[in-house]
């Protein structure tokens, strides 16, 4: 049997060296090729990062870096957040307003110029506080600004720091110390002469609690409320002038330029720690963000985000943590862990002034230690492969715990404590070892990996046998679910659970599946199960899967946690007495506290730039489009910090497609839509998607053509009406015209008829007839047949609308030799018609007419001759004649030219011309066509 | 003391210097003005390879001793020393370009509220704005003061990375000449 020395002191190793960093991620913010040197930051509303740099202001959703504004021969001053963007002074001395879309100017001022604005603080009702170097306090409200200096009350006119308190006052750190001011006067100081240790203060912050936290010039920080004592925190100071401070979390950071950030754990004593020695570099600013975490800038493209929940510790007094083998806590501040050369205590913290403590047990490295517990009488108990468990108590003594003790086998695979002792998992069993000596039980169980209390049963994780149960005062123990496990836990809930290769997080007793099997780390090797902020952590070599029970929810949070890549002895994890867990993987030791904020699975997703056919709009309120400049591209973020790349989006467009898009992209692009209303919804996560997450809406109208518009539509329906009725007007008129032209025909051959059918005419021939018949029977017989010739030729043309002018004279030679016959060679006709003519057309029976007409109106017998004249000539036909007036108008219905005038006008716009000059009375028709 | 031919450039910056501490004293119900009667300004850099000395007495300055503001002025072309006349060549020429900068300068306040007329021996910071090379710089310099019957003495040492006033220093000298150097001031301001 081997004893070990036992040695009543602890042995100290006084060695200070301590490499300690908070999980720090690199953000480069690089437009394209340009390495832009940053100096001041700042988070909008929407948790953008702004950094103010050498090539402008640029705007970072840690995937991609936009260029929110360029300056030319000026640089930006401060930088301010303002609602979704930033507020920044240039060194010109203009204050300017940047959003999305562009920047405004809100005020320039030559006191401003020359780059005397060192902050920028907004309030919550968008009053800016201002504050320079030289000029004292501005408070900018409404458009007016009001200067605060050393007259009205400031301290100093170096301001060079500003922090808002909850009720919108705002904390001016100064050359002098400090004031408060609530926007109409200076209403506290606080300087060397009020106790402060420091009147030049650099920097300044307020907390969660509204304590005021300084960073002095050489004094360090003190905090204060107003109307209390300072108090100076964290000394002595060692590092210098505090240029900026930022206070949450329980930590306070201080940027130095000597020593880059420094961080103090506000929860301890002497709980001050400097990060990784290549982060040393001054840092130009300091921000802490809405997730509690740290970001820093420090004059080149790399923005650093340090998240203090999750602390590295790589090594320690020269002590690698990288190859710790087992690992405990107690309940009294202090972790223990062991490595192949030894086993270790700490407090549960770790900073500058703390030593780590060496165990006097010397190991043997050919059996190290796989599992540490502590048990309830504060005897640290470890478990070695190959040679039993060592049982360390308080008082330094060490003892050997073997299979000569009962212990069934000497490769012990884990320890831990129950309510009055430790439980073994050995090769071959478990063994409870109490008070009363050594038990071994559960011989069944083989290969046990883990075993612990859980309710009135011990669980035991093995090796094939699945999960199994020994109950209280029996031996053999009974499966509760089959296959390999390696760890358990007794959740804070009450039930237990437990993890193997491959099977997910399952619930030891029960029969319900097992959740997330397929997710990582279970497809590679899982190294430990642990519990923190509600959800169970799985760790392995292919990443961390947190899952809440509550909601069966599961989360890849590797990347949050930044632990890709590490790996770690089986079930090196632990609970500090802060509810820290501690882990010892391939990293170091490393410090666990995540919160709510790190299983954030909503994010809220915003819209930033919405372009219609290329050209960005303002979208507050929805976007209106015209149908043919309708192309939709739509921009949006989350913000996720502690992963960015792990950031999903969900999009639809509906009135366009009810279909949820899930992309990765950052931006939305819908071609030509038509006329209509379309809602743009658009929500955000990260893992697992959220069904039931609102959306972030946009309403999208595209406006209709304008001859799809309501009233054009209206002006068509009248229009066409108004033309109907035209239309109808129109065609009604011609019908009536119709009906009068066919009246007018009607009654110009009854006008002919009546003539031909004329009394005197009658008379006349039939006068002459008798006297033929007497006489000459032969010519009687011809006269007869011109007489009916005559009549005829009348009927026959009666319904004709034209004929040539050669039947027309053919007609009229007819009428006169019947007339002649009456009147002898007292009359005449003389024809004087164009051969072209001859087949024009006139209207029938004009000529006789227009014949009948003048020997009607003229005294005709006696004197001399009367002679007619027709002639034809290019396009007229004329019929003259000398005035010879009757004594005595003939009776008469003055219808015959009438007559002729109406009809021509039906059939030609030449006008029928009437004249009486020089004696002669002419009637100069037009001649149509003969056909129509 | 025998008064110096000023050049041109030395007289538009004390007309400068006075301009600006009469326009930051313009408050001042009444200005308590002291100059500096004697002063030494001595720059050292220390390299592995050698250590270049160069010392003035020409500094010129003005203090307001109710306001504790003062600008001081130190004309570059005036420091002697060197290891080589061509040392202080490049110095002038190379690193400092004092024919377009002739003039280093530092003005600003004492940050403690100090009286600068009881007598007695005083451990102060200096905050202003540190001008070197046309290349301005705030910041603020541990000095001590000693208040004497009838002046003011301020004796002041610290660093100034060259780097920050645009000073570039050549890779093959970086043996010889240090990248911080290191500032020695001596100064007795007297009404």
């Amino acid at each position: 049997m081997k004893r070990l020395l036992l040695i009543a002191a602890l042995l100290a190793l006084p060695v200070t060296l301590l490499a300690q960093y908070p999980l720090v991620r690199a953000f480069e913010v690089r437009p394209g090729q340009q390495r832009p040197r940053v100096d001041r930051i700042a988070q909008d509303s929407r948790g953008l990062i702004w950094a103010a740099s050498d090539a402008g202001l640029l705007r970072t959703d840690g995937e991609t870096v936009e260029v929110m504004a360029r300056f030319e021969n000026e640089r930006i001053a401060a930088i301010g957040a303002d609602g979704p963007g930033v507020v920044i002074a240039v060194s010109s001395g203009a204050l300017l307003r940047c959003g999305d879309a562009r920047c405004d100017t809100l005020l320039i001022d030559s006191l401003l110029s020359g780059a005397r604005v060192s902050a920028i603080a907004r309030r919550h009702d968008g009053t800016l506080y201002i504050g320079t170097h030289g000029s004292g306090l501005w408070c900018w409200q409404a458009g007016a600004a009001q200067r605060f200096d050393s007259r009205s009350g400031m301290p100093d006119d170096h301001v060079n720091d500003l922090a808002l308190l909850d009720d919108g006052a705002v904390v001016v750190a100064t050359d002098q110390g400090l004031a408060v001011c609530d926007g109409r006067r200076i209403t506290g100081r606080m300087g060397e002469s009020e106790g402060a240790p420091d009147n030049l203060v650099h920097s300044v912050a307020v907390d969660e609690q509204g304590l005021v936290w300084a960073g002095t010039d050489r004094s360090g920080v003190f905090n204060w409320r107003m109307g209390a004592a300072p108090k100076a925190v964290a000394q002595p100071w060692e590092f210098g002038a505090i240029r900026h401070l930022a206070v949450g979390g329980g930590y306070l950071w201080a940027a130095t330029a000597l020593h880059g950030p420094v961080v103090v754990d506000l929860a301890l004593e002497h709980g001050t720690y400097r990060p990784d020695s290549t982060l040393r570099k001054e840092p130009l600013d300091l921000l802490l963000d809405r997730d509690g975490a740290v970001w820093w800038s420090d004059g080149t493209e790399a923005l650093h985000r340090a998240d203090p929940a999750f602390l590295f510790v790589p090594d320690h007094e020269g002590l690698d943590l990288r190859g710790i083998t087992a690992l405990c806590a107690d309940g009294r501040q202090s972790i223990w862990f062991a490595t192949r050369s030894g086993i270790y205590r700490h407090v549960a913290w770790f900073s500058e002034e703390r030593k780590v403590t060496r165990l006097p047990v010397e190991l043997d490295p050919r059996t190290p230690v796989v599992s540490l517990a502590s048990a309830p009488d504060g005897t640290i108990w470890a478990a070695t492969f190959g040679a039993g468990a060592i049982a360390i108590s308080p008082d330094g003594h060490a003892r050997l715990i073997t299979e000569t003790d009962g212990l069934p086998n000497n490769n012990v695979l884990s320890v831990r404590s129950t309510k009055d002792g430790v439980v073994l998992s050995t090769l071959s069993g478990i063994a409870f070892v109490d008070t009363e000596g050594v038990h071994a039980a559960a011989s069944d169980a083989g290969f046990a990996f883990d075993a612990l209390t859980c309710g009135a049963s011990t669980l035991i994780a093995t090796d094939g046998k699945g999960i199994r149960a020994l109950d209280a005062g029996s031996s053999a123990s009974r499966e509760l679910r089959t296959g390999t496990y390696y760890s358990i836990l007794h959740a804070d809930d009450g039930r237990c659970w437990a993890i193997g290769p491959g099977t997910g997080f399952c619930a030891a007793n029960g029969d319900v599946a097992c959740v997330g099997a397929q997710l990582p780390p279970f497809d590679g090797d899982v190294y430990a199960l642990g519990e923190s902020a509600g959800r169970l952590l799985a760790f392995g070599s292919t990443g961390v899967l947190a899952f809440e029970p509550g909601t069966g929810n599961t989360m890849d949070v590797t990347g949050t946690f930044g632990m890709a890549g590490a790996t770690a002895e089986l079930n090196a994890l632990a609970k500090d007495h802060a509810q820290a867990l501690w882990l010892a993987c391939s990293k170091g030791l490393v410090r666990l506290r995540p919160h709510e904020a790190h299983f954030r699975q909503r994010l809220e997703a915003a819209l930033l730039v919405v372009q219609v056919a290329g050209e960005g709009m303002p979208h507050a309120g929805g976007i209106r489009a015209s149908h043919d400049r309708s192309a939709l591209t739509l921009h949006f973020t989350a913000t996720h910090w502690s992963d960015p790349q792990a950031v999903r989006f969900q999009y639809r467009l509906l009135g366009f497609s009810d279909r949820v898009i899930d992309t990765r992209d950052r931006e939305a692009a819908f071609p030509e839509l038509g006329p209509g209303q379309y809602t743009f919804q658009l929500r955000a996560y990260v893992g697992a998607p959220q069904p039931d997450a609102p959306w972030t809406s946009l309403l999208i109208t595209v406006d209709p053509p304008w001859w799809r518009q309501p009233w054009v539509m209206v002006g068509m329906v009248l229009l066409a009406v108004i033309i109907a009725v035209l239309i109808v007007r129109a065609r009604d008129r011609r019908l009536r015209f119709r009906d009068r032209m066919e009246q007018e025909r009607v009654r110009f051959q009854l006008e002919a008829l009546r003539s031909q059918v004329d009394p005197h005419f009658l008379f006349n021939s039939f006068n002459a007839l008798v006297e033929l018949i007497e006489t000459d029977s032969a010519r009687a017989v011809e006269h007869v047949e011109q007489l009916s010739t005559f009549f005829r030729n009348v009927l026959q043309v009666r319904d004709r609308e034209r004929i040539t002018l050669s039947e027309e004279l053919k007609l009229l030679e007819n009428y006169f030799a019947l007339e002649q016959r009456r009147f002898g060679d007292a009359i005449g006709l003389e024809l004087a018609v164009d051969e072209a003519c001859l087949s024009r057309g006139v209207v029938p029976l004009t000529l006789q007419l227009l014949v009948e007409n003048a020997l009607k109106h003229n005294v005709v017998v006696g004197g001399a001759r009367f002679l007619i004249r027709v002639s034809a000539i290019d396009d007229a036909l004329v019929v003259s004649n000398a005035i010879r007036p009757r004594a005595t108008p003939p009776r008469s219905t003055g219808f015959g030219l009438e007559a002729i005038t109406k009809r021509y006008a039906a059939l030609t716009d030449r006008p029928i011309i009437v004249s009486r000059e020089g004696g002669v009375f002419e009637v100069r028709v037009p001649l149509i066509d003969s056909e129509p | 003391m025998a008064a110096r031919p000023a050049t041109p450039a030395m007289r538009a910056a004390i007309i400068a210097i006075a301009l600006l501490l009469a326009a930051a004293c313009a408050q001042a119900q009444e200005r308590d003005l002291v100059r500096v009667q004697r002063s030494t300004v001595r720059f050292t850099s220390e390299a592995p390879l050698e250590t270049i000395t160069a010392t003035t007495t020409e500094a010129k300055g003005i203090l307001d001793r109710s306001e504790r503001s003062f600008a001081v002025q130190i004309p570059v072309v005036a420091f002697e020393g060197f290891n080589a006349p061509l040392q202080r060549e490049h110095f002038q020429e190379n690193y400092m370009v004092s024919r377009q900068w002739p003039m280093a300068t530092f003005t600003g306040r004492v940050i403690e509220a100090v009286d600068l007329r009881a007598p007695g021996s005083q451990a102060v910071r200096a905050k202003g704005e540190l001008t070197i090379r046309g290349t301005t710089k705030e910041r603020i310099i541990p000095c001590t003061l000693d208040v004497v019957d009838n002046g003011v003495r301020v004796r002041s040492s610290f660093e100034v990375p060259v780097a920050d006033h645009g000073i570039r220093i050549p890779r093959v000298v970086q043996q010889k000449v240090s990248a911080v150097v290191r500032v020695e001031v001596d100064l007795f301001f007297a009404p």
